[in-house]
């Protein structure tokens, strides 16, 4: 697609100007105190980039906001990874390779994507973002906390007793969650009835949309392609399967325990409007498509087939299986996957240096403590 | 003041045909019914409700696990959508769905269970459904009801509707004798007592009310005075009505086209247990699968009929003068 320019906005005679200012070059200037930093006080590392995200406007026009469009996506993104990793941490529980796949994809889906409105999670007029492979949902949850649905530092107790984090999401319990879930396969169905239901909502509903998140060792699962089949039969125009495509699943590869390929293919045959995502980890990319599948006229569902990474940004966790389910073994692994995450994405968005640092030294193990995943597998053998 | 019980019992009425006028009924009162089925709606008379309002019923094929899933979009969206597949595949195919979505998520969403008990008879143990209201009572905040005739169920499915919260119903696929009269104001949660009696209570869900009352008349002519209680909701149960039974009259008789665990006789042995101990027996199946047949003949060969309800209750009567005895 065409890449706006500087120049369109100006001959709309509308001024080239930022949405807001830039929290982290701003920050940056403020010169704070490093020893005073609080990594959980997020709003000083970033900020939505619309401030009103329950608008829907295009910032394609503004050459420089779409550079700040992606440049604080990608800060949001780097900021889900870092604060999963801090989560899990604490809890000493969860799914890191699924959580780093979806980064990007969560991060523009939230920023630019969908409409909604942390202040009022049921907003009558949102769209509808749902997480079917719900193990993932420490990035998800991530996600919400920097939205401000609730507070980030809850996110210290993930998966604790007496939290409002569940391990699979509840969504009784959590600001935006939008259903609860945690056995595979069972809410590509709800979407299907959820887009069915807004559509027969009358026109002020029209141009809601409903996002399922699914991943594709989930798509071995019988009922989600009862889900597929009943969308592409209902031609729900209104509904978009995202499948997290990262190749990896709890024992092995995805090609290999049972493979889905030809996976665009299938879909298409199920009567899907079938896209790919060459890297579902470039944000510019994301966007790009996401602009193009939200103006296009269509009368089909939207497959959208992300090509990502298990456990991307973390060389530990790449393609491997053995970090689906588990978190950094202590602090000292956690704060090095957080190095790794800064020297990566940190570094070059501005985040200062001693970001990562502080966030290690704010996690808590918090009791009581799950077993190391390894230590159960080897009890129970 | 109109009586509560139809005697005699009216002609027996199409249950499958008044579950489709209750549909429409409801339809004309609540425009944000939406009623969905898995490709049974000529088995049901959904199809009665698809007719009258087309663009309120969604067929999604074959495919049980979408039934759920797709009715609980629906209710995500404020509407109040009625499942309908056979009674078995709510308690098995779909259980999933059920347990995750409605009784964990407390989706708003009213599963109708169609060919209920041994009610789909020529369709053999497959399509026979004898354990789901033991499979659907054990799922917290899922409401379990068992309407008995047209009347039963004409009263009980506005207030499941009614009411913010997913339900199980389930319904018999054949002709059923009418028992209830115009003073039948059953409430969800509140069992009614049909008949008072001081030596035992028969208690009795479903298309099983009606044996039971034949066989109250029958223990009559032999001096037996039997209490007849009509357990419509089967959770939650109304125990005090249980534990007032087993303190009034000594003995008890639970009768369900179900088998016997888990079911009426689970949930009353569960109460009694728990408030107030008395001699219990369960009619019902016992433990087996059931076969192709003639309902009627199904019904009496599997122990369903009203002599096997009078001999259980003499079984009862006799524990109770035991344990009377003892002491």
């Amino acid at each position: 697609m065409p890449k706006p320019s500087g120049r369109q906005a100006q001959e709309g005679g509308r001024p080239s100007r930022s949405l807001h200012r830039n929290p982290t070059t701003s920050m940056a200037r403020q010169k704070t105190s490093q020893r005073g930093l609080d990594p959980l006080n997020y709003s000083r590392f970033w900020r939505p980039i619309r401030p009103d995200p329950t608008r829907l406007f295009d910032c394609l026009p503004f050459h420089d906001t779409y550079a700040e469009l992606l440049r604080n996506t990608e800060t949001l993104a780097y900021l889900i990874r870092s604060y999963t990793v801090y989560s899990m941490t604490c809890a000493a529980l969860g799914h890191p390779g699924g959580s780093f796949s979806e980064a990007e994809t969560l991060a523009v889906m939230y920023n630019y994507v969908l409409r909604h409105n942390p202040r009022e999670p049921k907003w009558p007029m949102r769209d509808v973002f749902y997480l079917s492979k719900c193990h993932a949902c420490p990035g998800l949850y991530a996600a919400l906390a920097l939205f401000g649905y609730f507070p980030l530092r809850d996110l210290k107790y993930y998966g604790c007793w007496g939290s409002h984090l569940e391990s699979h999401p509840d969504w009784l319990r959590t600001p935006g969650i939008e259903i609860s879930g945690g056995s595979l396969g069972q809410i590509p169905g709800v979407g299907v009835g959820r887009a069915l239901a807004l559509r027969r909502n009358g026109p002020n509903h029209n141009d809601r949309m409903v996002y399922v998140l699914v991943g594709d060792g989930e798509c071995q699962e019988g009922s989600v392609w009862e889900a597929f089949m009943a969308a592409g039969h209902f031609r729900l125009n209104n509904l978009m399967f995202l499948i997290d495509n990262n190749k990896v699943q709890a024992k092995g590869f995805v090609s290999e325990d049972m493979n889905i390929e030809p996976l665009a293919d299938k879909l298409e045959a199920f009567r899907l409007d079938v896209h790919e995502v060459q890297n579902g980890h470039d944000v510019s990319e994301l966007v790009d498509v996401f602009t193009v599948l939200r103006q296009m006229r269509r009368d089909r569902p939207l497959a959208v087939i992300l090509n990502t990474i298990k456990g991307k940004k973390v060389r530990e966790c790449e393609y491997n299986p053995n970090w689906h389910t588990s978190a950094p073994r202590n602090v000292e692994s956690a704060a090095r996957w957080l190095d790794e995450l800064w020297e990566q994405d940190g570094r070059r968005l501005g985040i200062p240096r001693e970001f990562p640092k502080a966030l290690a030294r704010a996690i808590e193990i918090v009791p009581p403590l799950h077993d190391n995943p390894d230590q159960i597998a080897e009890k129970q053998a | 003041m109109d009586p509560v019980l139809k005697k005699p019992f009216g002609p027996p009425v199409n249950m499958r045909r008044a579950y489709g006028e209750a549909l429409v009924a409801l339809g004309q009162s609540r425009p944000d019914l939406v009623v969905l089925s898995a490709d049974v709606s000529n088995s049901d008379h959904s199809f009665m409700f698809e007719a009258r309002f087309p663009d309120r019923f969604i067929n999604v094929g074959i495919a049980e696990q979408a039934l759920v899933d797709v009715a609980v979009g629906f209710a995500k969206c404020g509407r109040v959508p009625i499942a309908n597949t056979f009674a078995f595949l709510f308690a098995t195919r779909a259980l999933e769905q059920v347990r995750t979505h409605l009784a964990y998520g407390r989706a708003n969403v009213k599963l109708a269970g169609a060919y209920a008990g041994l009610s789909d008879s020529f369709d053999g143990p497959t399509h026979q459904s004898i354990n789901d209201l033991a499979v659907m009572r054990s799922l917290p905040n899922l409401t379990v009801v068992v309407p008995a005739d047209p009347v039963a169920l004409d009263a009980l499915l506005p207030q499941m509707c009614d009411m913010d919260g997913p339900v199980f119903f389930r319904l018999c696929r054949n002709e059923v004798p009418v028992v209830f009269g115009e003073g039948y104001r059953p409430t969800l949660g509140r069992a009614v007592q049909l008949r008072d009696g001081r030596d035992l209570t028969l208690i009795a869900c479903g298309v099983m009310v009606a044996p039971a009352l034949e066989a109250a008349e029958s223990l009559a002519s032999q001096g037996v005075q039997a209490r007849v209680v009509e357990m419509h909701t089967l959770k939650p149960l109304d125990t005090d009505m249980v534990a007032r039974c087993a303190e009034e009259t000594g003995a008890i008789v639970t009768v369900e086209e179900h088998s016997i665990i888990g079911g009426l006789g689970g949930a009353v042995a569960e109460a009694l247990a728990a408030a107030r101990p008395a001699p219990l027996e369960r009619v019902g199946i016992r433990d087996q699968f059931t076969e192709s047949g003639p309902y009627a003949d199904l019904l009496r060969k599997y122990g369903l009929a009203a002599p096997d309800i009078v001999q259980a209750a003499q079984t009862a009567l006799r524990r109770k003068e035991n344990l009377q005895r003892q002491r």
